[in-house]
């Protein structure tokens, strides 16, 4: 709640005052989601920087021109856009090969090595969920790993609610059932 | 399982997997965007939008619902604040209308609002003060009731109206007092406080009930209400000696300052009760001396045999009937100046109290003030009832010399005395026609009612009236 208020109050500066330090702020919050949420359906990390750089700035700019809009959620705003960004990345590049995250190599360290076994289980996961179709992804990435509520994924995804929650559960229901076959 | 692997989706963004993005690449890429940012803003004038508004109160309510409720709310706000700012506006209309205007009711309705918003929400001592400050209205109606000179309005409807505003002054000054007694009860603390409140109210009310007075043709009669008021500052003030008797913290300062008030308010009653039985002392002589002129003219008139023997005697009963009701006031009028004196030195032996500061001697300091205020109303009765019968009895000695005197004594000689007469009774009483059978009755009632020393006069005066009109 107190976050949410405090991006409210950002927005605001960013809208009346186009104050680029509270945008920066903004950029600090989210950068890692975007990023994430990119990742997820690019798997390349030089690309997935381009986009997420790309992301932020289209951001900015849909915030000063727009200025006398309502904006429900910037939640909301900020994922639709990258979601906008990566259709426009995949129409470019098309033909593009992906690689896949089982190629990930992971170093193990003395000092944390029972926190790259977890990654390692993490990865595991990720590699099941990777299986699924684009939009199972979606929103297991957006409900479980970002923790975001379905009326925001809703806004997102530009679907109901209901449509997210029956999608979701479809979602959990098909990766219980990869992970059992595992 | 479905739980662990929940939990492995939420680790993942804490993991060091690639699915994070590298922390320096964040850095880099801030700055980079931070200048392009720079770069493309121009220095374009804010403009003020509406929307701002909703903007901001967005950010301090969630949401949807800035949109949902925030919005409707307001306005409904706005259309309350729209609907009561008329309200208001009718009601502070209504705030210097008088008993028998159209808007009193509402006033008084108002006042009642007030009382039982602040019987609920405020403590005993705030509704003591508003109880007070609503007798402090009260007195200033009826001054301004008695002030209002207004041909259309008739002298019963004037005397109606001054008794409604004084039944509500009684009424207020009543309630006030059981306040002042839970504050007491319940907030020893506060007493001292309040008390200076009932002081400083009681002698706004006194000093209007007494221009009141001053300015009332009709001879009003206050002296009960005054009473009332002074009853609830004594008792105010023995509050303040119980509370402090209790070990409250009570200043001399403040107690003295108490007693003084009392004390000087008192003195100021009896020095208008002196004024006033002086004006009837006076009265009384200026009567004397209309009987005695027509004495001697009535003796001169039968000297001169111009008068028909038969009337002869009826003169002379005027006149020494008269003079035998004259008596009776008389000694009326003499013992109202002896209870004015005595009142008086009542309250120049409190004077000498002043300044006490003992308990017990502040105690009956109190009882002595009581006394005074007992006495003076009691000897203002006794002035106003001598005032009247004065009063009748001029009227009626006018009446019968026009009536029965005017033809027999003859015309000239008559009316000289009629207008030395006229000119006193007028002060009095402006509205002088009023038949024969009716003013004895007026007499009858009066005297029967009032009981006191002026009984026997009264017996006089409609006895002899009734002789006379037969």
């Amino acid at each position: 709640m107190k976050l949410k208020m405090e991006e409210k109050a950002l927005l605001f500066k960013i809208r009346t005052k186009k104050d680029s330090a509270a945008f920066g702020e903004l950029y600090n919050l989210y950068v890692e989601k975007i990023y994430r949420f990119v990742f997820f359906k690019i798997n390349n990390k030089e690309e997935t920087e381009d986009i997420t750089s790309d992301v932020f700035l289209k951001v900015w700019n849909y915030l000063i021109e727009n200025r006398k809009k309502e904006i429900g959620s910037f939640t909301g705003l900020i994922y639709r856009i990258a979601r906008n960004s990566i259709i426009d990345f995949y129409r470019q590049r098309a033909k593009r090969q992906e690689c896949s995250l089982d190629s990930v190599v992971l170093l193990a360290d003395d000092k944390n090595y029972e926190k790259v076994e977890i990654d390692i289980e993490v990865e595991k996961i990720m590699i099941v969920v990777k299986r699924m179709k684009q939009e199972y992804q979606e929103v297991i990435l957006l409900r479980f790993v970002e923790e975001l509520t379905t009326s925001e994924i809703s806004s997102i995804l530009d679907k109901s609610k209901t449509n997210v929650r029956v999608t979701l559960h479809r979602a959990t229901k098909k990766l219980q059932e990869l992970l059992e076959q595992d | 399982m479905y739980h662990n692997t929940k939990e492995q989706l939420k680790k993942l963004k804490n993991t060091n997997s690639r699915i994070n993005p590298d922390r320096s690449w964040v850095l880099e890429n801030k700055e980079k965007m931070m200048c392009q940012i720079g770069n493309s803003t121009t220095n374009e004038k804010n403009t003020f939008s509406f929307t701002y508004i909703w903007d901001m109160i967005n950010v301090i309510v969630p949401g949807q619902m800035v949109y949902s409720v925030v919005r409707p709310v307001l306005v409904f706000l706005l259309i309350g604040a729209v609907a009561t700012s008329g309200w208001i506006a009718s009601v502070g209309a209504t705030a210097n209308s008088l008993p028998g205007d159209i808007g009193y009711g509402v006033k008084m309705a108002t006042e009642k609002t007030q009382q039982i918003v602040a019987s609920m929400t405020s403590s005993d001592q705030k509704e003591a003060e508003l109880h007070l400050e609503f007798a402090t209205r009260r007195a200033k109606e009826v001054k301004k009731i008695v002030e209002k000179k207004d041909e259309e309005i008739s002298k019963e409807e004037t005397s109606k109206n001054v008794g409604i505003a004084i039944e509500h002054l009684e009424k207020s000054i009543d309630s006030a007092n059981d306040k002042l007694k839970k504050v007491t009860e319940n907030q020893p603390e506060k007493v001292v406080e309040a008390s200076k409140v009932v002081a400083e109210k009681t002698k706004e009310i006194k000093d209007d009930l007494r221009d009141a007075e001053k300015s009332s043709e009709e001879g009003l009669d206050m002296s009960a209400t005054k009473k009332k008021v002074n009853e609830a500052n004594i008792s105010a003030v023995e509050a303040v000696v119980q509370v402090k008797g209790e070990g409250v913290e009570v200043s001399d300062e403040d107690l003295q300052g108490l007693i003084k008030d009392q004390i000087d308010s008192i003195l100021e009653d009896v020095g208008d009760l002196k004024t006033e039985t002086d004006g009837v002392v006076k009265d009384l002589e200026e009567m004397k001396v209309v009987l005695d002129e027509l004495e001697e003219k009535k003796e001169d008139e039968i000297d001169e045999t111009s008068m028909p023997t038969s009337t002869a005697p009826v003169v002379e009963n005027i006149v020494s009937t008269s003079s035998v009701q004259l008596a009776d006031v008389e000694t009326a009028v003499d013992s109202v100046v002896k209870k004015t004196d005595d009142t008086e030195e009542v309250v120049k032996d409190l004077e000498e109290m002043r300044d006490l500061v003992d308990n017990n001697q502040i105690s009956e300091a109190l009882e002595r003030v009581r006394q005074a205020s007992d006495t003076t109303e009691q000897t203002g009765q006794e002035v106003n009832e001598v005032k009247k019968a004065i009063d009748e009895i001029s009227k009626e000695t006018k009446i019968l010399l026009e009536e029965g005197v005017v033809d027999v004594v003859g015309d000239i000689d008559v009316e000289n005395v009629l207008d030395v007469e006229q000119e006193e009774v007028v002060d009095h009483n402006a509205d002088s026609n009023v038949e024969n059978s009716t003013s004895t009755d007026i007499v009858e009632e009066v005297f029967s009612t009032q009981g006191g020393p002026l009984q026997s006069g009264g017996q006089a005066v409609s006895g002899w009236v009734e002789n006379n009109i037969e």
